[in-house]
């Protein structure tokens, strides 16, 4: 196919594209109306705003298909958008182009009981799928972002749940997909191989290659369908909360290692007293309350079964462990909190945590990233530092702010029995102001290197040009990066999808 | 504020924080997702839900402010229709309250001032609206001699005699339109029997501004309803009740910035429920009727006024209330409110259409609601057709 050297910038093929989508999708799912395009320009990241060049709504994976193939023989870059909520720019057209917002397609389109599992567009919510399974006594795993993610995106981006000690990451929990490629054509993976969804969910042929879409920042294509696990809603359960002094974070990392090896838990996580007084009050004034009663350092358990015996054997499992490192339970006050936090349905409100930390100033900025456990302390003190000297005479706090501009927190999760880690540590840079996000993007430049020399490895490599978290990281991995580049030049020879991301070469053609 | 300072000055400031810290949760997109019963029935934006793009939810009005705060944004007749397309049902400033301490309807307010500002808006469609409130003190372009036509023979008081305790604030809609004085007819008539000492103002009452008000006219606003606070001031009474839930809520919530009124303001429901709790309103007769009770916008997320409609239906003998998956907080707006109905009749209609839609899906007989202009549109649809009545109207058929 004859690829025509242009981009949307020219007149008479930018009116061409425009006339081709609208046969696809019909006149009213298509715009170029800077009114609409600049709803697309910003996500939860600090990246600058950026507009795409047109906004196309698809209804099915047929017409993301024909939206795909009319956009490579126009060499137009094109970013997809679920429901918008990226945390690291993904969704922010940097090269203008098409935005493929796939918000139509938001149905649930089959919930297995017998099989656990759900098939799902990626318009879908999170919170969509939690109300249906549990009609039928499942749950789907889900993150801290808010409820109205999209489970599609985030899956396939791995994201990490409150449930990722016993189930793993997202891309853990997916069955199959179908995938539209950059030339039009159509990929099905795992249980969806042959295009029969039914009630066995099979893996699929192997070799396995649906590897490569994973936190893929949809540079390979666009995901239209995915079959992901559900599991089995505990009929009891608990969240028992344990407390560390302020600075023993060896303790409680050592703590929740040896919590996972145990494999008696459904999660355990270290919260600081400020993230999780946000992540449980309804306001800021509740969360001031409330973290003001709350020991520095918080290891929560999250236990249960489907019997309560089965719950009381992994409670007395636990038990063990706490007197084995010495750990004391947190005060009453912490319990009879977390009390309220079960069943389910409330521990599913800590959930919704993000929306809740950015009532401060916008947006929190955020590192993940994957360690062995006994690197979490010595990060984490290096972090604080690197906080206070970009962050410390930020000046006075803007009213309702909880806590000083250069406070960092920390979520710490184990990893597949605690072999690993995800540490998340947060900044809070005021976005309100441009001297805020100044701050920030000097934090990020500071914060990468120091995670990259320790071992950190970002398995989302998130980010873009000026905050680039993870994918800085990419081109270091030498021949692995020049695999990667390959299979990019071998699935988008035109570099439509998503250019630029994965440190992969920005310019249409130019892989 | 003069008209000087009003011209200079780019209304949009007062929310230039929450523009740029929207943290694009994407919440204000939906009912809280923890109280979502049913996912066919989960969303809370009234505009985003029928027009899609990212523009036609909070988030994306913040962008908008963002883009002409930084002046990389034009008004066009796409930003009009964004604009004037939201209702201004709140729904999106309750989730974001709660999850994202900002203020989406804020901006949204802020957006129309600026028009109004600029010399975009009115739109066309609302201009007889404001010529009809320069001339006659209502948006329906109706005399004001006909304002009382609805009370002739009733032998009402005048709210101005010193023994009148409590006004009866009738409000435009339910004044004026012929098939929603049944309104001002039945409270009026629930009151006398209640032995209540309530007064009129007849045809000297003029509108709260509540209109100019949500279609961000807001020099005519205040020129309104600072005439409408002296007017109300100088009666004396101790107690003002409405039937109309906009005049409710900007009578309560917004004239308190001009200064406010002296007397309590409730919704007529309000009292009807302290009244029935005191026993001087006896429910006697069986009125057998499942129904559904709709929110209206501006008594329950402007006001807060839930529980005392529902404690009024389930006194009514015989009468069956079941919920909407969208209620209370997360009650879907009728689509009228804001100017929509007479900038958008066709769009109206559809949100209209998708909450009657919802109301036959728990298998009510009727829709009730407490507010004309909710009954006014909601009572328009053809498909699906579902019987549209005031709260009201079932105290009377009990009352006997």
């Amino acid at each position: 196919m004859a690829i025509k050297e242009t981009d949307l910038t020219t007149g008479e093929l930018y009116s061409e594209v425009k006339r081709g989508l609208k046969e696809i999708v019909g006149d009213e799912w298509v715009s170029d109306d800077p009114v609409v395009l600049i709803g697309y320009s910003r996500d939860q990241s600090l990246e600058t705003a950026h507009c795409p060049d047109m906004v196309v709504l698809p209804e099915s994976t047929e017409q993301v298909s024909r939206v795909l193939a009319l956009a490579r023989e126009f060499m137009v870059a094109v970013t997809p958008w679920s429901t918008g909520g990226n945390t690291g720019g993904g969704c922010i057209p940097q090269r203008g182009g098409i935005i493929c917002d796939m918000r139509r397609m938001d149905r649930i389109l089959d919930l297995d009981e017998e099989n656990m599992s759900v098939r799902i567009q990626p318009g879908v919510t999170f919170g969509m799928v939690y109300v249906e399974a549990e009609k039928h006594g499942l749950r789907n795993v889900c993150p801290s972002a808010p409820a109205s993610v999209s489970m599609l995106a985030n899956y396939l981006d791995k994201g990490v749940f409150q449930v990722s000690n016993k189930y793993g990451v997202g891309t853990d929990s997916i069955l199959g997909m179908v995938l539209v490629l950059p030339d039009g054509s159509i990929i099905r993976t795992g249980c969806l191989f042959d295009g029969t969804y039914g009630s066995i969910c099979v893996e699929g042929p192997g070799p396995d290659i649906s590897g490569i879409f994973h936190a893929s920042m949809g540079v390979f294509g666009i995901c239209t369908e995915m079959v992901a696990q559900l599991y089995p809603l505990p009929e009891f359960e608990d969240v028992i909360p344990a407390k560390f002094d302020e600075e023993d974070l060896e303790g409680v990392t050592e703590f929740l290692r040896q919590v996972a090896r145990e494999d008696c838990t459904y999660e355990t996580i270290l919260f600081q007293d400020a993230y999780l007084a946000m992540g449980v009050s309804m306001n800021q004034d509740g969360a001031d309350v409330l973290r003001a009663q709350m020991p520095r350092q918080n290891a929560l358990v999250y236990i249960g079964g489907e019997t309560e015996e089965e719950m009381e054997i992994r409670r007395a499992q636990l038990e063990v462990v706490l007197e084995r490192t010495g750990t004391e339970l947190a005060p009453e006050m912490m319990l009879e909190l977390l009390k309220e936090l079960v069943p389910w349905q409330r521990v599913f409100k800590i959930i919704q945590v993000t929306p809740r930390v950015e009532r401060m100033t916008g947006c929190f900025e955020l590192f993940w990233f994957n360690i062995a456990m006994d690197q979490a302390p010595e990060m984490a003190r290096g972090f604080t530092r690197l906080a206070k000297k970009n962050f410390a005479d930020t000046g006075p706090s803007p009213a309702g702010r909880p806590f000083a501009f250069e406070e960092t927190t920390f979520y710490l999760q184990p990893l597949e029995f605690g072999r690993s880690g995800m540490l998340e540590m947060d900044a809070y840079p005021n976005q309100g102001e441009p001297e805020g996000i100044k701050r920030g993007l000097a934090m990020a430049r500071d914060a990468v290197p120091f995670i990259l020399e320790r071992g950190g490895q970002f398995d989302r490599p998130y980010g873009g040009v000026q905050s680039g978290f993870g994918w800085v990281q990419t081109p270091m991995l030498e021949t692995y990066y020049e695999v990667l580049k390959g299979l990019k030049r071998t699935i988008d020879p035109a570099n439509i999808m998503n250019p630029g991301r994965l440190a992969l070469p920005a310019e249409p053609g130019a892989v | 504020m003069s008209e000087l300072t009003r011209n200079q000055y780019d209304p949009l400031l007062q929310v230039q924080k929450d523009a740029y810290r929207c943290g694009k949760c994407m919440l204000c997109k939906w009912i809280d997702h923890q109280e979502i019963t049913d996912t066919e029935f989960m969303a809370i934006c009234p505009s985003g839900a029928r027009f899609r793009y990212e523009a036609y939810y909070a988030s994306g009005r913040q962008e908008i402010a963002r883009g002409l705060l930084e002046g990389t944004l034009d008004f066009n007749d796409r930003l009009l229709h964004v604009l004037f397309t939201c209702t201004e049902c709140g729904g999106c400033q309750v989730v974001c309250a709660d999850a994202g301490n900002k203020n989406p309807l804020k901006t949204i307010v802020a957006l129309r001032e600026r028009a109004f500002r600029d010399g975009l808006a009115p739109l066309p469609m609302h201009e007889q609206l404001v010529k009809s409130m320069e001339n006659y003190e209502n948006p329906w372009q109706q005399p004001r001699a006909r304002r009382d036509a609805w009370m002739r023979r009733l032998g009402l008081a005048d709210a101005r005699q010193p023994e009148v305790k409590v006004l009866y604030y009738v409000g435009c809609t339910a004044a004026y339109d012929p098939k929603l004085q049944e309104v001002a007819k039945t409270t009026a008539g629930i009151l006398k029997a209640a032995g209540v000492d309530f007064g009129v103002l007849g045809r000297d009452e003029i509108c709260c501004g509540s209109t100019l008000l949500r279609i961000g006219d807001a020099a005519a606003y205040e020129r309104v309803a600072t005439r409408n606070m002296e007017l109300l001031n100088d009666i004396g009474v101790e107690r003002i009740v409405t039937s109309c839930s906009g005049c409710n809520s900007v009578l309560k919530e917004e004239y308190p910035e001009l200064g406010g009124l002296e007397a309590e303001v409730s919704h007529s429901l309000e009292l009807i429920d302290e009244l029935i709790e005191a026993g001087d309103i006896k429910l006697k007769k069986t009125v057998r009727k499942k129904v559904t009770y709709h929110d209206p916008c501006h008594l329950g997320r402007y006001t807060g006024v839930y529980d005392a409609p529902r404690r009024i239906l389930e006194a009514i003998p015989g009468v069956e209330l079941v919920e909407m998956p969208r209620n209370r907080a997360n009650s879907f707006c009728c689509g009228a409110g804001a100017g929509v109905m007479s900038a958008y009749p066709d769009f109206a209609g559809w949100v209209a259409a998708e909450r009657l839609r919802e109301a036959a899906g728990t298998g009510a007989e009727a829709l009730v609601t407490a507010c004309p202009f909710c009954e006014q549109n909601l009572g328009g649809v053809k498909k699906p057709k579902m019987e549209v009545l005031d709260i009201l109207t079932l105290v009377s058929r009990s009352m006997g």
